[in-house]
C-alpha cells in the first residue's frame, strides 16, 4: 500500500464499490426472478384446480341431466330415456357422496330449482343448467356444486 | 472532455443501459402471462343454450324464467325475431354463441336459429 500511488489506490476503492453495487444488483434480479417465476407457477396451479373443478362440475352437470336424474319410461324396445326432464325422487335418491368419491372431490350436492326457489346448494364450482322437472313440467334449473 | 473522464462517461452508460434491461426484464417477468387462463365458459353456455331449446319444446317458458339464468337468448324463426328476456332487445351481443336447429311448424319443419350471450 505504502508503494502505490495515491491514484491507485482511489481507483481500488471505485472497483469495490462498483462490485459491490453489481453484486446487489444482481442478487436483486435474482431474488425477484425467482418470486416472479415461484408466483407464476402458483397462479399457473390455482387455474389448473378451478379448471379441473369446473370441468368435474360440467361433466356431473351433464350426466344429471343425460341419465342420472331423468325421468325414464318402458317401452317394448327398451327404456326411453327424456333427457332434460328431471325426476326429482331419482335425483334426490342419487348417493351423491359416492358420486363425488368416484369423481375425486370432497363433496358434491345437485337440487332442481323452480323460478323465484332461493338456491341452497353451494360449492367452489357450480353449474346450473335450464331443465324441465317432469311432473308438472315445469321449467326451472339444474344446479349441480363441486367442493 | 480529457480521456479519462471520457471513458468514465461511457461506462456510466454501459451501465446505465444495463440497469434500464434489468428493470425491463423484471417487468415482463412480473407481468408475463404465458397465455389467456383456460376456460370452460364457451362449452357451458353451449350446453345452456342448447338446453334452453329442450326446455322449449317440451314446455313453455317466459320471460322472466330466461332473466334468471342471467343470459340473454335471441330466437329466430319464419322471419321472426323474439328476445328473452325481452330487454336483451337493446342489449350488445358480446362472444355469442349460436345453434341453428330443425323444428316442427305446423304440418312442415322450419329453421330456428337461437343465440345466447352474457349481457
Amino acid at each position: 500500500m505504502n508503494s502505490s500511488r495515491p491514484s491507485q489506490h482511489r481507483r481500488g476503492q471505485a472497483l469495490l464499490l462498483d462490485s459491490v453495487l453489481a453484486a446487489l444488483l444482481a442478487l436483486t434480479l435474482l431474488v425477484a426472478g425467482m418470486h416472479a417465476v415461484s408466483s407464476a407457477a402458483e397462479s399457473a396451479k390455482q387455474s389448473q384446480e378451478t379448471i379441473s373443478e369446473e370441468a368435474k362440475a360440467i361433466s356431473l352437470a351433464d350426466w344429471l341431466i343425460k341419465e342420472g336424474a331423468i325421468f325414464t319410461t318402458g317401452s317394448p324396445y327398451g327404456p326411453i330415456s327424456h333427457t332434460h326432464e328431471i325426476d326429482e325422487e331419482k335425483l334426490n335418491s342419487l348417493d351423491l357422496h359416492a358420486l363425488a368419491e368416484r369423481i375425486g372431490t370432497n363433496d358434491v350436492c345437485a337440487e332442481f330449482l323452480r323460478t323465484n326457489q332461493p338456491q341452497s346448494c353451494s360449492g367452489r364450482a357450480c353449474i346450473r343448467r335450464p331443465a324441465v322437472l317432469h311432473s308438472p313440467m315445469e321449467a326451472g334449473y339444474l344446479v349441480t356444486c363441486i367442493g | 472532455m480529457s480521456r479519462a473522464s471520457a471513458k468514465g462517461a461511457i461506462f456510466s452508460l454501459e451501465a446505465l443501459l444495463a440497469l434500464l434491461a434489468a428493470t425491463a426484464l423484471l417487468y415482463a417477468a412480473s407481468h408475463h402471462v404465458a397465455s389467456p387462463a383456460p376456460s370452460l365458459t364457451n362449452i357451458y353456455e353451449y350446453q345452456v343454450l342448447n338446453d334452453f331449446l329442450e326446455v322449449r319444446s317440451k314446455t313453455t317458458f317466459t320471460s322472466g324464467y330466461a332473466a334468471e339464468s342471467g343470459f340473454c337468448l335471441r330466437l329466430e324463426q319464419d322471419g321472426s325475431t323474439e328476445y328473452l328476456p325481452n330487454r336483451c332487445a337493446s342489449s350488445a351481443q358480446i362472444n355469442p354463441v349460436s345453434t341453428t336447429r330443425i323444428v316442427a311448424s305446423g304440418t312442415g319443419f322450419t329453421e330456428l336459429k337461437a343465440t345466447l350471450w352474457k349481457p
